[in-house]
Parts: structure tokens; C-alpha cells; sequence
């Protein structure tokens, strides 16, 4: 750095640390803001850069509340934003975009959960961080790269009779998601405008995806997740059916099914059909 | 001799691309001159914001005004976001590229607010050496704005307005106009708004932001959630008789209301700059 900007990086140093830190805390160098800001005839010096102060918070808070309804809607208002400037306390924002406010925010409530070093852990906070890492998945899908415009595998594409040795591409915006409580319900009907209430654990298979730009949020059974995961790894319908513990049919009608929810780019059916190994399952 | 508005021309009367009026323009295409966007919300984007700017951006001319360049920070230039911009820029071809007199962030860290500078010899080298960078970097000229300001710095030796006009002949690049800025500015900080904009280089004001804002008594907050006050749109007056008229844009983030609303202030503009230049010429 030129010796000329030293004073400048100095200044915006201590500018940064009395934006961002707490209204109380010491800044250091420890300069008073009057040695640095100018008082106007109506504001003290601590009194304008009080504005920045708060503006900071306001502006970052309401940005999480805007992609978190979810967490938002469960925690309450007043404890969402306690909750958010926690997290943005601990993980300033180090990116040119908003959009990755986020990033970090499920990784912070699970390392600083109450119950961290407890030898018996509570479920709520599994709610929160499941929660929470939905809700940033959904941001990456709304703005990521998707499909529309581009031919995607549609039920009447596919060959009425199942074809154990062929593989699939799933859309490139679809995520395969498994949580430890019900968040994708959740979160659809706090997006839809319900109250939810809020749910009891119980393990949860989701996917998400983005159809003609609007986002889409599904349950699936674990077994249908597991088969879709088998897929998604490149493996055939068969492995898929083996995966499940199902039928070759079985796996060709979810395969039917998830072409009808745009979860396929393409199908790819050999034209020969390969030796099947011992122990698959045939319908 | 400096070109007049750096050789880019007058567009107008535009509106901020808000996400609220996407449906309304997409199905409207309401007369609208042109369209300001924040760069930053699109830059990455390959989701239904990008696919919306691309059918406007066919449809009308674009500008790209940016909000994390931080050309006054301390911190090393972010090649990163620059070489996305440049490509971005060349996706989309705004009519110019634009940002802001400030800084974002330091030490890594970015506020994601706009936070003014110290008017010093310091700070007027360091920010003229990294406009040069930029508009070296894009292939295109930079165009800042001034952003209303509730601090003033005690190492400051210069004026703001002293500030903007040496830098824009210094680094050759334009001047964003915020006129709304400019008088919240002042009254933040009690000075006359039209010194400011007499002592501006004209010839170098490529565009004016029009903008509402909150007066707390105590101070002016730059909200953007309301209509133009009769303030600013007398300053606005002056900045046309002073410009001979340029782009100028409606800038209405908060309380959003319908698009008809923001259009109809947009109209006022066009119909205040007409009166103006029309009086000025009698």
C-alpha cells in the first residue's frame, strides 16, 4: 500500500469497526469519534456515524428476512432479528453480493447451538438449521441455472415398457435434500401464506427444483429418494430398483412420475440391452 | 476539450427496474425511455431476474448502475467482481456502466452501504488512480454519482462538489448527478445545494437521479420511498439549466408503489426539464 493511503486505510478501518460493532464497544485506535467525524449543527459526531451504525444492521436484516420467511415466521419477528445479527456479528459479509449473505448462516446456528456440548442435544435447533439451509437452497435455485427454454424428458417421451438398463440426467437446478424435520412442508405453506404450525421431528426426503422459474419444493419417500439419488449418481433403473429395495416397474413409474415434475433432461436407453448381474429385480 | 456527456447520449426519462414492476412491464411495455439496473442483482443471475432484464433489454435501453465497486476503499480492487461486471456489461451492452464516490468496505469486509470519503489529496489520488483501473479494465468510461452523506470527515481539506470536479478531470470519467443526494447532502451538513451544482463540471454530467427522502428534522435519510419534494425538484431545475438537459431517472426502492405511480414521476421530470429548457431558451 502507498504511504499516501495509510491515513485513508486508517480512517476506514476505524469507520468499519464503529459501523459494524456493537453501539458500545470500543473502537480501536481508540480515537473518539470526534477526532475523526465532524459534528453538524444538530448531530454529534457519535450521532452520525450512528446512522451508518444502523443502517448497516437494518439493511442486512431485512435481507435475510426477505429469503428467510421460513425462519422468520418460526422464530417471530423479534427473535429472527436477534438471531440475525447474531449470525451477521460472527459472518460479516465478505462478498460484493448479497446473495451470498447467507452462505454461512446454517453452519453458524449449528456451531453455536446451546446445547453444543450437551451429552443429550434438543431437536428444536435441528428444525432451525434444516430450516435455514432449505431456505438458502431455494435462493440458489430461484437464481441458478435451469432448464426453461430447453427440451426436458416429459412421460410421453418415455417407452411404455420399463427399461431396466437405462440411465437418466436430472435438470441441472434440481437439488436432492434430506433433512431431520418436515421443513419443506413447512416452508411451502409459510410461502403460501399460512400459519404453520410448527412440526414435530420426523425425517424428511426433499427435492427442489425450478420449473418455467418458479421454484418447487417435494416430499418424496426415502425409498423414492433413494432410487432418485442411485440416478442421479449415474446409476441405471435397475441399480435404482436394487437401491430401493423395489421392482424395476416400481422405479419406472417414479421415473414417470418425476418426468411429469420436469426432473429429467434426458433419458438414455442402450439400444442393446446389457447382461443383467444375479440379485437384480425384475417386475 | 471534454466531449459533452463524455459522447453518451441523452435517453430520457427512465424509471429504477424494481423486481415489484416485473410483471406489470413484462405485459404492459409501458413508454418508458429507458431503464436503470442495479448491477449487482443481475450480475450473477441466470434465474427469472436475468431472464426479465434480457426481454427488457431488448425492448429498451439499458443503464447498469452499480452499488459494490467500493472505488474508494482502501482494500485491492475486485478483480472478481470487475471481470464479471465487463462480461456482464458485454451481455447485456448498457448504454454505461456506473457507480458510486465511496466505499462499501475494508479488511475483507463489505457494509453493503455507501459510505462517503474524506475530500483529501490522499483520497482524491487513491480514488483517480483506481477509476483509471476500472475504466481500463471494462474498455468503457465509469460514471459516478455522488451519494447523500451523513458524515463529514475532520481531515477533509476540500469541498465535496471540489472533490467530484477534479476527479472527473483527472480520471476523465462521468458524473451521476444525484440531485436528491446533493440537497439532503446539504442540509446534512449545512451547505448551499446550488453552490454545489454551479461549481460542478457540466459538460462531464452524463445523468441526474431523482429520488424521495425523509426529512428527520435533524437530518435528511436518503429513503427512496416516496415522490420527489418541491426541494429537489427546484435543484432539479438549476441541474437542467446547467446540463442543458440529460438523462435523468427516478430512483423508488421502499414502498414500492404500482409502476403507473413511478411513471407518472418520471413524466413530471420530463415535463419539468421541457418547461425549463423551453424558459430557458424564451
Amino acid at each position: 500500500m502507498p504511504d499516501t493511503v495509510r491515513d485513508l486505510d486508517a480512517t476506514q478501518r476505524w469507520m468499519l469497526a464503529a459501523i459494524t460493532n456493537e453501539p458500545d464497544a470500543t473502537v480501536e485506535p481508540c480515537d473518539g469519534p470526534g477526532d475523526v467525524i465532524g459534528e453538524s449543527g444538530s448531530l454529534s459526531a457519535a450521532q452520525r456515524i450512528d446512522i451508518y451504525r444502523r443502517g448497516y444492521r437494518a439493511r442486512l436484516v431485512d435481507c435475510l428476512r426477505k429469503t428467510h420467511p421460513g425462519l422468520r415466521h418460526a422464530l417471530g419477528p423479534e427473535v429472527f432479528d436477534a438471531f440475525a445479527l447474531d449470525y451477521l456479528a460472527a459472518h460479516p459479509s465478505r462478498s460484493y453480493t448479497l446473495g451470498r449473505l447467507d452462505e454461512q448462516w446454517s453452519l453458524h446456528l449449528d456451531a453455536t447451538r446451546p446445547d453444543r456440548d450437551a451429552p443429550q442435544r434438543e431437536r428444536w435447533p435441528d428444525f432451525l438449521v434444516d430450516l435455514v439451509q432449505l431456505e438458502g437452497v431455494f435462493q440458489d435455485v430461484y437464481d441458478g441455472p435451469g432448464v426453461e427454454g430447453q427440451s426436458i424428458v416429459e412421460p410421453a417421451d418415455l417407452p411404455s415398457e420399463p427399461s431396466a438398463a437405462a440411465t437418466v440426467r436430472l435438470v441441472e437446478c434440481l437439488r436432492l435434500l434430506h433433512f431431520r424435520f418436515p421443513v419443506a412442508r413447512y416452508l411451502g405453506a409459510v410461502r403460501a401464506g399460512e400459519e404453520p404450525p410448527l412440526p414435530m421431528p420426523a425425517e424428511s426426503f426433499v427435492v427442489v427444483n425450478r420449473r418455467e422459474w418458479v421454484v418447487t419444493l417435494t416430499e418424496l419417500r426415502s425409498i423414492d429418494h433413494a432410487a432418485l439419488v442411485e440416478l442421479a449418481d449415474g446409476g441405471r433403473i435397475a441399480d435404482a430398483a436394487r437401491t430401493a429395495g423395489t421392482s424395476v416397474a416400481q422405479v419406472w413409474k417414479l421415473v414417470r412420475d418425476w418426468a411429469a415434475l420436469g426432473f429429467l433432461q434426458a433419458i438414455d436407453q442402450p439400444t442393446r440391452v446389457a447382461p443383467l448381474t444375479t440379485g437384480e429385480v425384475f417386475p | 476539450m471534454t466531449r459533452h456527456r463524455l459522447g453518451l447520449p441523452n435517453l430520457g426519462f427512465g424509471i429504477g427496474l424494481r423486481s415489484a414492476h416485473y410483471s406489470y412491464i413484462e405485459s404492459q411495455r409501458p413508454p418508458v425511455d429507458w431503464f436503470e439496473i442495479i448491477s449487482e442483482n443481475f450480475m450473477d443471475s441466470h434465474g427469472r431476474p436475468r431472464h426479465v432484464l434480457d426481454q427488457i433489454a431488448g425492448s429498451y435501453p439499458i443503464v447498469a448502475h452499480g452499488v459494490s465497486m467500493s472505488i474508494g476503499s482502501t482494500d485491492p480492487l475486485d478483480r472478481d467482481y470487475l471481470v464479471r461486471l465487463k462480461r456482464f456489461a458485454g451481455e447485456i451492452e448498457p448504454v454505461w456502466v456506473s457507480d458510486h464516490v465511496c466505499w462499501t468496505g475494508v479488511a475483507g469486509v463489505n457494509t453493503h452501504d455507501l459510505v462517503p470519503i474524506p475530500f483529501t489529496e490522499e483520497s482524491l489520488t487513491h480514488v483517480v488512480r483506481r477509476i483509471r483501473i476500472v475504466q481500463d479494465i471494462l474498455e468503457r468510461p465509469l460514471v459516478l454519482e455522488n451519494p447523500t452523506s451523513y458524515v463529514t470527515y475532520v481531515a477533509s481539506t476540500m469541498t465535496e462538489w471540489e472533490f467530484l470536479a477534479r476527479m472527473a478531470d483527472a480520471a476523465d470519467c462521468g458524473l451521476l448527478l444525484d440531485v436528491a443526494n446533493v440537497h439532503a447532502t446539504a442540509v446534512n451538513h449545512d451547505f448551499d445545494a446550488r453552490e454545489y451544482l454551479l461549481a460542478l463540471p457540466h459538460e462531464r454530467i452524463v445523468q441526474i437521479h431523482l429520488a424521495g427522502h425523509d426529512d428527520l428534522g435533524t437530518h435528511i435519510i436518503d429513503t427512496h420511498d416516496r415522490g420527489v419534494s418541491d426541494e429537489v425538484w427546484e435543484l432539479y431545475r438549476l441541474a437542467v439549466q446547467l446540463t442543458g438537459g440529460v438523462s435523468t431517472l427516478i430512483e423508488w426502492d421502499d414502498r414500492l408503489p404500482p409502476f403507473p405511480q413511478v411513471h407518472a414521476e418520471a413524466l413530471k421530470a420530463r415535463n419539468f426539464a421541457a418547461a425549463t429548457l423551453a424558459g430557458s431558451h424564451a
